[in-house]
């Protein structure tokens, strides 16, 4: 199975260097958008949110594949 | 071959010379496990108990969406399975983590050991409390601790119980998990479980990397931790509350 990493771009940057297998992109889309709310709740449960913030997929070649931020993966109504 | 179990229970009570080699004489034919591989299957009757010799294993249970979640690592020294003595089929699945040895204790020769040696019979009992009492810590930091607790604390327990076996201090010991493992031990998400480790690493209390753990700050990492490790019966509180078990 194919690769992928997934790293954090909030407050600070987060490399990840483990990575790990999905069957597909839209499988690594799935993960990251699970990661963005996740990292999100975080963030609202310590009183602040960003929703610039991103996660950033890359493949085992280092290419970037994609990107979810955080607004991308909230609905958010005022 | 089972030194380091013994070492375990002499922390918890006095383990008389006969009971020791009842215990050596009780262990069958050692077998060898691949990374991945499942010990015990959960609901499957089992006819043996087995002590981790090398390698690492944890116990979970898997949820209907494929979910994880850990609910004891156990490393070597450890009986990984010793309520199946009792259980005979036990409740939740046991897989390595690592290339693992494992010393197979067959129940009847367990039975004949313990039906001799009542005595050796509750320190085993008081071995898998203390497994109970494990879990219930972790339930609190399911339930209760931030991610940055959660890992701490597993970090300060993982450093006493190999310290306990001679195979780590409260400076640092190898720790073969991948980050998914810490995640599923952690119930945090890969990258939270990345985000983490990161803090720690900041506030200069510890880093994990390449499998390995270095604890700068063993202080303050237990101060952070809310870590008291009492409930690993390490100091042998159990034996220095009367006249032993």
């Amino acid at each position: 199975l194919p690769r992928y990493f997934f790293h954090l771009h909030n407050d600070q940057y987060t490399e990840d260097e483990e990575g790990r297998e999905c069957p597909n992109l839209e499988c690594a889309r799935e993960a990251a958008v699970a990661e963005a709310r996740t990292m999100a709740a975080s963030s609202v449960a310590e009183g602040h949110l960003d929703l610039s913030h991103f996660v950033r997929v890359t493949d085992a070649r280092g290419r970037q594949v994609l990107t979810v931020t955080f607004g991308d993966a909230v609905a958010v109504r005022p | 071959m089972i030194e380091k179990l013994i070492t375990k229970l002499r922390n918890f009570d006095r383990l008389p010379d006969e009971e020791e080699a009842a215990l050596r004489s009780a262990v069958g034919p050692v077998r060898a496990f691949s990374r991945g591989e499942v010990l015990v299957h959960a609901r499957e009757p089992t006819r043996q108990c087995m002590i981790l010799l090398s390698g690492l294993v944890h116990r979970y249970k898997t949820l209907a969406d494929g979910r994880r979640q850990s609910l004891e690592l156990s490393i070597p020294g450890d009986f990984v399975d010793l309520h199946s003595f009792t259980m005979k089929r036990i409740d939740h699945d046991i897989a390595c983590l690592r290339d693992c040895r494992v010393a197979t204790v067959p129940h009847d020769r367990l039975e004949e050991a313990t039906a001799r040696y009542p005595h050796l019979g509750r320190v085993l009992w008081l071995n898998t409390m203390i497994d109970a009492a494990i879990h219930r810590e972790l339930i609190v930091s399911l339930g209760a601790r931030s991610a940055v607790q959660r890992m701490g604390q597993l970090f300060c327990e993982m450093a006493l119980r190999y310290e306990a076996v001679d195979l780590g201090s409260r400076a640092g010991y190898d720790l073969p998990v991948t980050q998914q493992d810490l995640s599923e031990i952690l119930g945090l998400s890969l990258v939270h479980v990345n985000r983490t480790v990161r803090e720690l690493r900041e506030r200069d209390l510890a880093t994990f990397h390449a499998q390995k753990l270095t604890i700068h700050d063993w202080e303050g990492l237990v101060e952070l931790a809310d870590f008291d490790p009492f409930y690993l019966f390490l100091g042998g509180q159990a034996h220095s509350s009367r006249a032993g078990l």
